[in-house]
């Protein structure tokens, strides 16, 4: 494999950390404090207001996901299993020399 | 009357008839190798849908009538795992791939060491934490079938007079039976199972499809949009808005149901071991939160709009069923019954087909091979039948399990409280795995101590007051404690009152757990297996996925270890195994030893039969009690050691070599050289020779005809003679000389010497030439006295040649030789020019040559040699010092000789040269 040049590859490990966004704001979103600022008795079109607000959460971290899985750095090419179940190289260690 | 009960259950019979058609075709299809579609991203993600049960299907309805918006942390927590999957899923993925893993409790075992024990204890954990959740799946299943049956007011069925426990006996009698037909039909390779997870990937598409009707029917059908909802139920008194906020109850369901995602044996069946291929996990990643997102978007409308219009005391799980029903939508009816059967049969396929495999491969199979000697079984597939039978026994267990907690806990009436039992089961198994993942030095021991004491507080605290309702003495427990102690009481563990009991449970067991696995793993050793384990699960993403390490000493013969392989795997795939790696299998083939590459290779291959332990205990005993000790780890690391530090040690030598043919490849290119200065010298020595001998020669015979010859001629011609004799003899002394310098004197002994007083010496005997010649000698300014290391001789030597030629070959008409000396930071420096014609640019870099002599043509000096400066060059040299043409005071040339100073203290410094 051609080593790429560093500064491919640390934006290559920079871009991998972009996948934590999503569950960590996911979290933070979804728990009581933030989570409690909708607990109200407000209604739009009806609707409790923290039925929207967890559903619209939901939505855009369902978005984020689709964005960032469309991401070059995420869809690189996996071993599939076949390909896994084929013969290990030979990595027949060295016997001992006198 | 369409919905009677014997219609409806005609109806499930025949849908679960569609899905063993729909198995037995893909399996096919996979078999022919046409598995396409099946191992579609689409697919997978369909298949990972089996988290959602008829938990979700009737009892999140239930939830949201009960208790709000808490149903949908059951779906959040997920759906963080999943949008996180670059993090956690994706090397679970990775390792189960190269490891072959079977189970979750096979990964676990796995890692901390290939233990039995672990495994067993997890296996265990996993049969009592599923239990409830199957008795979810019977009643719900019961419940509906019920529904229906109850809504149509008893007709002349005699399906319809059977009470609800002989019912659920019936459903789980027809689901194991269903179960063993679909799942166990062999034991595949690496434990897949294209046609399950065709089958469970067409019921995700049928029970959305059901919820979705439903909900449309609802929203559209019998409301105006979801506004006329709300507005309808505020209406009706019901309570749209949360009781109080989001609170400890919340956080604990989020937490658990993120844990259950990956925990749950079947959830991690079909997420990891069914996986194909890892990259179908991006698409997952946010379709299956889509999919929850679908199944949750009609939830809260159903429920509401079935509190404000149904009855009081209906059972709102069962809304999605009885709201068609009662507007007389029979066919929606029935299509919900279906999505929720669908919905039901799904969970209790995979979740009873995980734990067989489980149960089979850690407990029956270990303790079939410690009970029985390998000969004993008869039949060429032994350990494959007793794996098939085992799995169809414990799958036939399973579901009795789950019809006897049905049976004990009747009493309650809502269905998710008894999902969120078996979450908090599992859930114990989430903090070994993250410690499997990311913490390397967490040992087997920290692992058990942890599970184990998760699992006790848990079923202390949670599942045991689960029978408070059917057992008098459990509800004695729970109010008073055991034997009265208070303390103990299993909702208020030390008087931690008032707290939800759910809350309360996940608390205090991921407290035990955590607390016991960090403490333990801090205090515990690892071995030499687990360290083994530990690095290739750690760093999975830092090293080859095919690199596996030697665990077994390759001493086991090749019809021993086919034997093995063939009573596993069977004859065809133990031998395309055998003869893919070239290794010879035949009863008449040498008892040769097998490489240990191929061991390991053989191991992973049976541990994606029979679990990472057992194979690895059928192997050891394979190989005659040749397990793996530490000792004998550290052998095999110590042999390795030295066969790298040989390796490159060989790397040095040849380094060496290549180093030293490349002095011998200069040395030889030197020796040409001189070679051929020799053979130059030679010529020009014979040259200088020749003239004067030829000259005497001729004038000698010309001497021996005396009649011809005058007196003064005569007298000429003999001085002409001796003239060319002191010549020639000159030569031979410098030749001489040059070739006492080039071998190295042996009476060269340098001793500090005054070089001043050297060169007044030297000066003093030039007097006579430079008279001579009329040349008169300049003294400039001079050094003082000053102590070089040398030999007296020779420097004098030095000082004359260069005094001497520049008197002799300067044709000025004043000739003039200016000689000055003093010191500088380069040592003591005498600097001897003259105004004669100077040395032409041409001979400048080879002034120094032998027999150059640098003058013009046709003014040959017969005293010239052409040896002298050669020889001084070489003196100085020797002295350490320089002899160099320069500028001078006059126009001539000008020599100039540097030498060290000498001290005391550096005497030993002065480098000798031979």
């Amino acid at each position: 494999m051609p080593s790429p040049p560093a500064t491919s590859k640390e934006e290559h490990a920079e871009r991998e950390d972009v996948a934590f966004l999503v569950p960590f704001f996911g979290v933070v979103l979804l728990l009581p404090p933030l989570l409690n600022l909708f607990g109200d008795l407000r209604t739009a079109f009806g609707v409790p207001v923290e039925v929207l607000y967890l559903f619209g959460v939901w939505l855009l971290v369902i978005a984020a996901a689709v964005l960032l899985s469309r991401r070059r750095q995420f869809r690189e090419a996996t071993p599939a299993t076949e390909a896994d179940q084929a013969s290990p190289p030979s990595l027949e260690p060295p016997g001992r020399q006198a | 009357m369409i919905l009677s009960p014997d219609f409806v259950i005609l109806t499930a019979v025949g849908y679960v008839g569609l899905l063993f058609l729909l198995a037995y075709l893909s399996d096919a299809r996979a078999k022919a190798g046409n598995a396409g579609f099946l191992r579609s991203p689409v697919v997978y993600t369909l298949s990972i849908s089996v988290y959602c049960t008829s938990w979700t299907f009737y009892g999140a309805v239930g939830t949201a009538a009960r208790s709000g918006l808490e149903f949908m942390a059951i779906y959040m927590g997920p759906t963080l795992v999943f949008v996180g999957w670059w993090f956690l899923l994706r090397k679970l993925i990775r390792i189960a791939h190269s490891q072959h893993i079977t189970s979750i409790a096979d990964f676990l075992s796995s890692r901390f060491g290939k233990s039995s024990r672990l495994a067993v204890l997890v296996t265990l954990i996993a049969v009592v934490s599923i239990t409830p959740y199957i008795a979810l799946q019977l009643k719900a299943i019961t419940t509906s079938i019920q529904t229906v049956s109850v809504a149509k007011g008893g007709g002349t069925d005699h399906l319809a007079t059977l009470d609800e426990v002989t019912l659920a006996l019936g459903v789980a009698i027809g689901m194991a039976v269903f179960t063993i037909l679909f799942g166990t039909r062999n034991v595949n390779a690496r434990e897949h199972h294209p046609g399950v997870v065709a089958a469970i990937a067409f019921e995700a598409v049928v029970k959305l499809l059901a919820l979705v009707a439903v909900g449309i029917f609802v929203v559209f059908g019998v409301s105006g949009g979801i506004s006329d909802i709300y507005a309808r139920a505020v209406e009706a008194g019901v309570r749209i808005h949360e009781n109080e906020p989001f609170g400890s109850r919340w956080v604990a369901v989020l937490l658990l149901s993120a844990c259950a995602v990956i925990c749950l044996p079947r959830q991690f069946q079909i997420t990891v071991v069914e996986n194909s291929n890892e990259d179908h996990l991006r698409t997952a990643s946010w379709a299956f939160p889509c999919y929850m997102l679908a199944m949750s978007v009609f939830i809260l409308p159903i429920a509401l709009y079935g509190q404000s219009t149904m009855p009081a005391g209906s059972n709102p799980d069962m809304f999605v069923l009885t709201l068609p029903m009662r507007t007389g939508h029979d066919a929606l009816a029935l299509f919900a019954f279906i999505g929720g059967f669908s919905s039901a049969t799904s969970m209790i396929i995979v979740a009873s087909i995980a734990l067989s495999i489980m149960v089979s491969n850690h407990i029956v199979v270990p303790l079939a091979l410690r009970a029985a000697s390998l000969g004993e079984e008869a039949g060429e597939r032994g350990i494959a039948r007793l794996l098939l039978r085992s799995r169809r026994i414990s799958i036939a267990l399973m579901l009795l399990l789950g019809f006897l907690y049905f049976w004990l806990t009747q009493g309650s009436d809502a269905l998710a409280p008894i999902g969120l039992i078996s979450f908090g089961g599992v859930a114990q198994f989430l903090p070994a795995m993250l410690a499997a993942l990311y913490w390397r030095t967490a040992t087997m021991k920290g692992a058990l101590a942890g599970i184990s004491c998760g699992f006790v507080v848990w079923a202390w605290t949670l599942f045991l007051p689960s029978f408070a309702t059917f057992s008098p003495i459990v509800a004695d427990v729970v109010a008073n404690g055991p034997w009265g102690i208070r303390a103990l009481r299993p909702e208020a563990l030390f008087g931690m009152e008032g707290m939800d009991p759910l809350v309360h449970s996940v608390f205090w067991s991921m407290l035990a757990n955590v607390s016991m696995l960090l403490c333990v793993s801090a205090l515990t050793r690892q071995n030499a297996l687990e360290r083994i384990q530990a690095a290739l699960f750690v760093d999975v993403f830092r090293r080859s996925a095919s690199f596996q390490p030697r665990i077994l000493r390759g001493s086991a013969t090749t019809s021993e270890l086919f034997f093995v392989a063939e009573r596993v795997l069977g004859w065809s795939r133990a031998r395309a195994l055998f003869d893919s790696a070239g290794v010879p299998h035949r009863q008449t083939a040498p008892q040769q030893g097998v490489p240990a590459d191929f061991i390991a290779r053989l191991e992973r291959e049976l541990a994606g039969s029979i679990g990472s332990a057992s194979a690895h205990i059928l192997l050891t005993k394979a190989i005659a009690g040749d397990a793996i000790s530490l000792e004998e780890m550290m052998q095999i690391a110590d042999e390795t050691q030295q066969a790298i530090e040989y390796s490159h040690a060989l790397e040095l030598k040849s380094q060496e070599l290549h180093f030293t043919a490349q002095q011998l490849k200069e040395a030889n290119a030197l020796l040409k050289e001189l070679h051929q200065q020799k053979d130059e010298f030679l010529s020009q020595v014979s040259h200088e020779v020749r003239t004067p001998m030829t000259s005497i020669r001729s004038f000698a015979e010309i001497l021996m005809v005396p009649e011809d010859l005058t007196p003064e001629q005569r007298v000429r011609f003999v001085n002409t003679i001796h003239n060319e004799s002191v010549r020639l003899t000159k030569l031979l002394d410098e030749i001489l000389d040059l070739s006492a310098l080039e071998q190295g004197e042996r009476d060269w002994e340098n001793v500090p010497v005054d070089a001043e007083q050297v060169l007044e010496q030297a000066i003093a005997v030039c007097e006579a030439l430079a008279r001579k010649r009329f040349v008169s000698i300049e003294n400039g300014v001079r050094a003082g006295s000053c102590i070089v290391l040398a030999d007296t001789g020779r420097l004098s030597q030095v000082f004359i040649n260069i005094i001497a030629n520049a008197i002799s070959h300067n044709d000025a008409k004043n000739p003039v030789v200016h000689i000055s000396s003093g010191r500088s930071e380069e040592g003591y420096i005498v600097a001897i020019s003259d105004n004669g014609p100077g040395i032409p640019a041409v001979y400048h870099n080879k002034i120094f040559d032998k027999f150059v002599r640098a003058e013009p043509d046709g003014m040959h000096d017969s005293q010239g040699l052409g040896l002298g400066l050669n020889i001084s060059h070489k003196i100085v040299g020797k002295l350490n010092g320089r002899l160099e043409l320069t500028r001078g005071v006059l126009p001539g040339a000008c020599f100039r000789i540097v030498l060290p100073i000498w001290q005391p203290a550096d005497t030993a410094a002065v480098p000798e040269q031979a």
